[in-house]
């Protein structure tokens, strides 16, 4: 077998997992075990989670009842094991099928299925046990007809747990082998009175739960605690019965009517504990398996005997089966039947896990099929989970129980190569449902069941079964696909970070130590300071500061333009107001925003980070004196805007002033005081920004925004309009109470105010009050905003909340789409959701205001291979490309979230310092897609710097590009400039000396002319 | 003539005024980056003239001797203030400790008075750590010798790291999730709070 031993990349595994698959043609027992020594990746992509394809055609679509859950008494029947078992709550009426299959024709038809499964009522066939009742066989004759004439194919089960009563008293039930003739005759009965329309039949159905629930444990009828043996001599006559049965049909029947015959088996599926397959895991997890589905499937589909497990583990207590019983038992099913439900999978303690953890994982299974029974045709004869009885129709949690449940079958199908035969949604309408009686509901149809008529209503899930059916699958969605092009020059390329941690004493030692060292003055051979010498110590400066230099660097080799972190308002001012100022902390804050600078690089400066922790991020009076539900905040966090605007102004051109106000508010339980709060903080923040405004200068005047919290909000249920109502109340409460009254929206001047727009949306009984403004205070608000800040992380499906949950101010309930890839945190990776918020933020505020996503990432585990981080990054900027292009959205800005570890591995980009802030692989992604501005269609590297931030100097570009040949030109001028200066500076002195000499000959002719013109004394020297 | 030459310099001065990220500068070239967030990594080697060992703290906290470079024996050594360090285990973050008798052990709480160490440089590249306290030397050798000045084993060298990075961690155990079976809720799609990662993850 192929090892898996961590490739590097998901996507092999998949691609080795498929081939894997489709060189799995043939099974034999045990070789399930490669299930687990081979596990599935961890989905990363949507793709990967959720496969959009379609079933091979003529696949069976189906849905199901059963006779005891359903039909009712009505018209004669007699009494079975569990009309003797129920005791409060009985199926005397239940959903009234008998009366009422019409109306359950249509819903099929609705439905729109290809086939219905439903059960043979023993005690109803048989009143007296000996004589068919002629009504009854009328009845299932008319139903068959029916099903027939509207093209649905009838699958039937021949029993489904209503063993007559009369067998229970007289035989002992299951548990006595004379029961075993008694139902071949009854399957033949049914075999040779409805086989003629019927080309799919079920023995019986589940036998694992009658024979442990029924006879073992006495949760089901007959009720019996005969425990472990009780269940093992059960099972081998129930086992024996199907044999029977099908070799009934095999010889009588099957030659005429051309039908398959099987058997329903339930099963569980067990992960390893923890996660870890270790060989030990894997065996227990097998031996699982084999306990319950192996126990019936193993003498059925293989060998024709129990698995050797079970034998182990059983000892004498497992009857055994001779030698011919063996050969007889053995292949004696034409496909195979799996029941996969709240049924097999809520048996807790029952169930034996043996320690290993119980996952609803339905493909699974599937593939554990295939490896150990030798690939046979599955047709999934009951799939689904429950709602509770208070639920109703609008089933909102089951349609994606559903949608998983069909799309892990689906998968199976596609790439593990499962031969499917078909799905049978479980189940067709509400029912009786054995010893929940009626506390919970299982159908795709609701049943009033209060009502007379017991009238039948599609649940939503019969909605989107419907849709499934139709598409035949999930047909791929039409996606735009990957979008080209390139993001502005100008686009922030950020990395945002949190509090950046003031770390002010200087790395080292040597600079706040004035001493002299020597070595070995004392004679001791150490390094000792000098008594007496002092040296004066470094003027502080920003280089003292090393962990400045590194944490930059760091930032600086993720290749982005854009820095975005928080100061800490606690630490600069500790009282609160200016009584007391950390110029410390300013002066550190001043020189990161310096060193910033000096790299080139921008800075995004958030005022006040607020946390969930007792000061909220406040300084501790402040939040002593009520915090943000005092007024008094307001002004003094204006006072710290303007020391802040003062102090480092000039070196940041961004400013956040509040952090995530919509999530700050939720500290607040109180519906008046989420208000209150979220009142202030809109007025602290106009306030801060109305102090730009007033420079004088229109140059100083920088950016400021606020940021929101920004996850999209997707409607839970999308058939339902309530739904659609709470996503969009969600979003307007989310970022319409901050945005709104900053912004006047092109949405409001059409609408009028968002206050009585968003209020009339919520119910009377609840509607909390949005905060409210004095009309000065208004005129304050409106337009104090630069930029809009989105915070988007993840996208959620988003319900209206039960009415019992007062207020929560925007009455909604947040889910996640199990169906969606999720992070070790549980964040649901849904790239497209960023497209559609941004595309909200648009179409409701414009396109005049820029928008910059001013933090966005996922927490992943792996401390370096971050495969999910990577997947995130392309993804998402893709879909801001997508944004930019395909709906015109003024995008101006992404900053990755965060730039390095805490702790633990979550959302860095690098590493913690503690395990030596070691870049991750998603960095390179990042990087790649920085320096080509985006994605372009021929992939190259783009230069910005050409029309970017600084002017060119073509002779800058060309020394940076040959430093070394500058130097060296610069040098031989240099030596030039010298060599030249000194030729000349020698001619210059050698000619003024000649000079000199030529002026005093001169001289002493002259005077000798004078004298009379007598010849000279010494002959003329010649000149050279 | 001296002046003018001068000059010139200043003006090749000029020709680099340009943006730092232009200049000469070589990253990580600065000797002191080795100083970075005041830690040093290393494994102290100490040797007599028959064998030699590296100092190392396991997760019980005892300290004890190994012939070969080991993940306890990797240790962190931070300056606390001027020629006094604390020494921690990077494996077991345990800070190294002693007592009034100059035994050795580590403990997850730093002490002022039992885990700082004064370090005397020795001309010949050793050092010595001294506890601040209690003025005994760190020393790997058995605590029966009473002579203090003949105590082996106290002269350390200080040595890069040279194990390869660890792999097992490299790929995290799958994610176990768990299924609530009694539950409709069967995939835990409702557990699903309004929580911002800038709330909820330790900064």
């Amino acid at each position: 077998m192929l090892e898996l031993d961590h490739p590097p990349h998901h996507r092999v595994q998949w691609l080795l997992l498929l081939c894997l698959a489709c060189c799995w043609h043939r099974g034999s027992a045990g070789d399930g075990r490669h299930m687990w020594q081979n596990p599935k990746p961890v989905p990363v992509t949507l793709e990967e989670s959720f496969l959009h394809d379609t079933f091979p055609s003529g696949f069976l679509w189906g849905s199901g009842t059963s006779a005891f859950q359903t039909e009712g008494s009505r018209d004669g029947k007699a009494p079975s094991v569990w009309d003797n078992f129920t005791r409060f709550e009985t199926a005397d009426v239940a959903s009234d099928g008998y009366a009422r299959w019409e109306e359950d024709v249509q819903e099929l038809e609705y439905l729109g299925v290809k086939s219905y499964t439903f059960s043979l009522s023993w005690s109803r066939l048989f009143l007296d046990g000996i004589h068919p009742n002629e009504r009854a066989v009328e009845h299932y004759n008319r139903l068959i007809n029916k099903l027939v004439e509207k093209r649905i194919e009838p699958v039937v089960t021949v029993h489904h747990w209503d063993l007559p009563l009369v067998l229970q008293k007289e035989h002992g039930g299951w548990k006595n082998d004379t029961l075993i003739p008694l139902f071949e005759d009854y399957a033949a009965f049914c075999f040779r009175t409805f086989g003629d329309r019927v080309k799919y039949w079920l023995t019986m159905h589940n036998p694992y739960l009658v024979a442990v629930q029924g006879y073992g444990t006495g949760v089901h009828a007959p009720g019996e605690t005969g425990g472990l043996a009780g269940s093992l001599t059960v099972a081998h006559n129930l086992i024996r019965a199907h044999a029977k049965a099908w070799h009934a049909y095999n010889t009588h029947f099957r030659p005429t009517q051309r039908g398959k015959v099987s058997i329903v088996l339930g099963s569980h599926w067990v992960e390893p504990q923890k996660g870890q397959s270790s060989a030990a895991d894997v065996e227990l997890c097998q031996q699982s398996m084999e306990a319950v589905l192996g126990w019936f499937a193993d003498p059925i589909f293989g060998d024709g005997d129990y698995p050797a497990s079970l034998k182990a583990r059983h000892g004498s207590l497992l009857p055994t089966f001779s030698a011919r019983e063996k050969l007889w038992v053995r292949k004696t099913a034409d496909f195979f039947a799996l029941s996969f439900g709240p049924n097999n999978l809520r048996l807790g303690r029952d169930l034996p896990h043996y320690g290993q953890a119980v996952t609803p994982d339905m493909r699974s299974v599937l593939g554990w099929i295939k490896l150990e029974y030798d690939d046979p045709q599955v047709l999934v004869a009951e799939g689904g989970w429950f709602s509770e009885a208070s639920v109703g129709r609008e089933d909102t949690v089951a349609i994606y129980l559903m949608k998983r449940f069909i799309n892990q079958v689906l998968q199976a199908a596609r790439l593990d190569g499962v031969r499917l035969l078909g799905y049978t949604a479980w189940s067709l309408v509400d029912g009786f449902e054995w010893n929940y009686g009626y506390s919970v509901r299982r159908g795709l149809f609701y049943v009033d069941f209060s009502r007379s008529d017991r009238k039948r209503t599609a649940k939503t899930t019969a909605q989107y079964y419907k849709r499934v059916i139709a598409d035949n699958g999930f047909p791929g969605l039409e996606t735009p696909g990957q979008v080209e092009g390139r993001f502005p020059c100008d686009f922030h390329w950020g990395v945002a970070d949190s509090t950046l941690q003031a770390r002010f004493y200087p790395f080292s030692p040597q600079f706040i130590d004035p001493h002299v060292y020597s070595w070995n003055w004392t004679g001791d051979g150490s390094l000792r300071p000098i008594p007496g010498e002092k040296l004066p110590t470094n003027r502080s400066q920003c280089t003292d500061y090393l962990t400045i230099g590194s944490h930059l660097h760091l930032f600086a080799s993720t290749g982005a333009s854009h820095y975005r972190f928080a100061l800490n308002w606690s630490l600069i001012l500790p009282h609160g107001d200016l009584s007391q100022v950390n110029t410390e902390a300013l002066r550190y804050y001043r020189c990161v925003l310096t060193e910033l600078k000096k790299l080139d690089l921008e800075a995004l400066v958030i005022l006040y980070y607020p946390t969930h922790k007792a000061p909220l991020g406040l300084p501790a009076p402040l939040h002593a004196s009520g915090g943000w539900l005092n007024h008094s905040t307001v002004d003094a966090f204006l006072e710290y805007a303007a020391l802040c605007y003062r102090e480092l102004g000039t070196l940041v051109r961004y400013w956040i002033t509040i952090n995530e106000p919509n999530r700050l508010t939720d500290i607040y339980s109180d519906g008046n005081e989420q208000h209150q709060a979220a009142r202030h903080l809109l007025l602290a923040h106009a306030r801060a920004w109305r102090l730009q405004e007033k420079k004088s200068s229109p140059r100083d005047v920088a950016s400021v925004s606020l940021a929101l919290h920004a996850d999209w909000a997707e409607p839970a249920n999308p058939f339902l309009s309530s739904h659609t109502a709470a996503a969009e109340r969600f979003l307007l409460f989310e970022l319409g109470r901050f945005l709104d009254p900053l912004l006047r929206t092109p949405y409001e001047e059409k609408h009028g105010p968002l206050e009585t727009k968003a209020r009339a949306r919520v119910p009377n009984h609840q509607r909390p009050p949005l905060p409210t403004f004095t009309k000065t205070e208004r005129e304050e608000l409106n337009g104090a905003l630069s930029f809009i800040a989105l915070n988007h992380f993840t996208t959620r499906l988003v319900s209206p909340g039960p009415p019992s949950q007062h207020q929560k101010h925007h009455d909604c309930l947040t889910l996640s789409d199990p169906t969606w890839p999720s992070s070790g945190l549980g964040q649901a990776l849904v790239p497209w959701g960023l497209r559609k918020v941004l595309k909200w933020v648009t179409e409701r505020y414009g396109r005049t205001q820029p928008i910059i996503i001013t933090a966005s990432g996922v927490d992943d585990q792996a401390p370096v291979e971050d495969n999910m981080r990577q997947h995130y990054l392309q993804s998402y900027l893709q879909e801001a490309l997508k944004a930019r292009r395909l709906d015109r959205v003024n995008l101006q800005g992404f900053y990755v979230w965060k730039l390095q570890d805490g702790h633990l591995p979550q959302y860095g980009l690098f590493t913690s310092t503690h395990r030596q802030s070691k870049a991750k692989a998603s960095i390179d992604v990042y990087r790649q897609i920085i320096a080509r501005g985006g994605f372009p269609e021929d992939g190259g590297v783009r230069a910005c710097g050409a029309q970017g931030a600084w002017p060119v100097c073509s002779p800058c570009v060309w020394m940076t590009k040959n430093k070394a040949l500058t130097v060296f030109g610069c040098c031989l001028l240099l030596l030039a400039v010298l060599f030249t200066a000194l030729f000349f500076s020698v001619m210059v002195t050698r000619r003024r000396y000649t000079k000199g000499r030529m002026r005093g000959a001169s001289v002493v002719r002259r005077r000798r002319r004078r004298r009379g013109g007598r010849p000279p004394l010494f002959p003329r020297r010649p000149l050279v | 003539m001296f002046w003018s030459a001068n000059n010139i310099f200043s003006f090749f001065l000029l020709i680099f005024q340009l943006p730092t990220s232009l200049t000469f500068y070589i990253a990580d070239s600065n000797p002191l980056l080795a100083f970075n967030n005041q830690v040093r990594e290393g494994h102290l080697y100490t040797e007599n003239h028959r064998r030699g060992m590296y100092l190392q703290m396991t997760q019980d906290g005892r300290v004890s001797g190994s012939e070969v470079q080991t993940p306890y024996s990797l240790l962190q050594l931070q300056s606390i203030q001027p020629g006094h360090i604390a020494i921690k285990g990077q494996r077991s973050s345990l800070f190294l400790c002693t007592d009034s008798e100059g035994s050795l052990r580590g403990q997850t709480h730093f002490s002022e008075d039992d885990c700082s160490f004064k370090e005397l440089l020795l001309a010949d590249g050793y050092t010595r750590f001294l506890s601040a306290h209690h003025g005994l030397p760190v020393s790997l050798a058995s605590r029966r010798s009473s002579d203090r000045q003949a105590i082996p084993f106290t002269r350390f060298l200080p040595l890069k790291d040279t194990l390869p990075a660890e792999a097992a961690s490299e790929h995290p155990p799958k994610p176990e999730i768990y299924f609530n079976l009694d539950s409709e809720d069967l995939l835990g799609m409702g557990q699903n709070s309004m929580l911002s990662p800038h709330f909820s993850v330790d900064n």
